[in-house]
């Protein structure tokens, strides 16, 4: 799916290409967003928006990269509005109070059973999934692409658009910041 | 000397070893394939006509608005400066 004549088909607007193009990404978009936004529900309407936007903006794809690292870009993008959108809910929302913030946030609350994740590993994935959810944002990105996705540290900066040092400095600090959380989770429950 | 605590850590990390993907909704799939029917239905049933028709009535409502305030600031300031007029010149008369 990376040819030019199916990348000029698809600027064509070809419905066979465009068919052709979610029977090659679809699974591995939806796994990322999947992975990163942790909901079945929101992962379904974030992979539809991506192919959206693939398919009004495949006109200003130029070729400089893989259009896989194009489609994944766009991708990251749009799980970053999501994260924000989240957040700006949760900010306003009238639920949490003031007093809850500090202590609640901190706490991992293992909430994802992932459906890939084998039956031994389950419990303990679940607890690494709440730990990654509160990473800040390109740690998350970064690490969820390379461990979960197996995306090369090179491709990785393609997408953030950064350099292959702050990627490698991203998940060096995301690894660090699971692990002081994990270890915090580890006393108070494991104990 | 790995401790019990490491050990828990360090398996907790590598947990998610050997993650399968997770399997598309068929659902989802062809969801996916209408895109391009949905967008060119939408591109179809509103034409671009209509689309500028629209923008233009907006744009001379609000003209149309902004307008009317001004005219409404303008009578009142009129009507403000003739009671003030007449009012001195009734006192100027007094006198």
């Amino acid at each position: 799916m990376e040819s030019q004549e199916e990348i000029n088909a698809l600027k064509e607007g070809s419905q066979l290409a465009f068919n052709q193009l979610i029977d090659t990404f679809s699974s591995k978009v939806y796994n990322l967003s999947f992975n990163l936004l942790q909901n079945q529900e929101d992962a379904e309407d974030v992979t539809q928006e991506i192919f959206t936007t693939v398919f009004t903006s495949i006109q200003q794809f130029k070729g400089d990269s893989k259009l896989s690292t194009w489609i994944y870009r766009i991708a990251v993008n749009k799980c970053k509005e999501h994260f924000r959108k989240k957040s700006r809910k949760k900010r306003f929302g009238f639920t949490i109070s003031i007093e809850q913030n500090d202590n609640a946030e901190n706490l991992l609350k293992p909430h994802l059973e992932h459906p890939g994740i084998v039956l031994e590993n389950k419990e303990r994935a679940s607890i690494l999934f709440a730990a990654i959810e509160q990473l800040p944002e390109n740690q998350k990105l970064a690490f969820s692409m390379h461990k979960l996705e197996g995306i090369p540290y090179e491709e990785i900066a393609v997408i953030l658009e950064t350099s292959l040092s702050s990627v490698e400095s991203l998940i060096f600090r995301a690894r660090q910041n699971l692990k002081q959380k994990l270890a915090r989770y580890y006393d108070e429950n494991e104990r | 000397m790995e401790t019990k605590k490491d050990n828990w850590m360090n398996t907790t990390l590598e947990s998610t070893e050997g993650l399968r993907p997770v399997a598309l909704s068929e659902q989802l799939k062809s969801r996916l394939k209408n895109i391009p029917s949905e967008i060119t239905v939408f591109e179809k049933t509103i034409p671009l006509s209509a689309v500028w028709l629209a923008a233009a009535s907006i744009a001379l409502l609000i003209s149309v608005n902004v307008l009317a305030v001004r005219t409404i600031k303008k009578t009142k300031k009129q009507q403000e400066t003739t009671i003030y007029s007449d009012y001195f010149s009734y006192i100027e008369q007094d006198l």
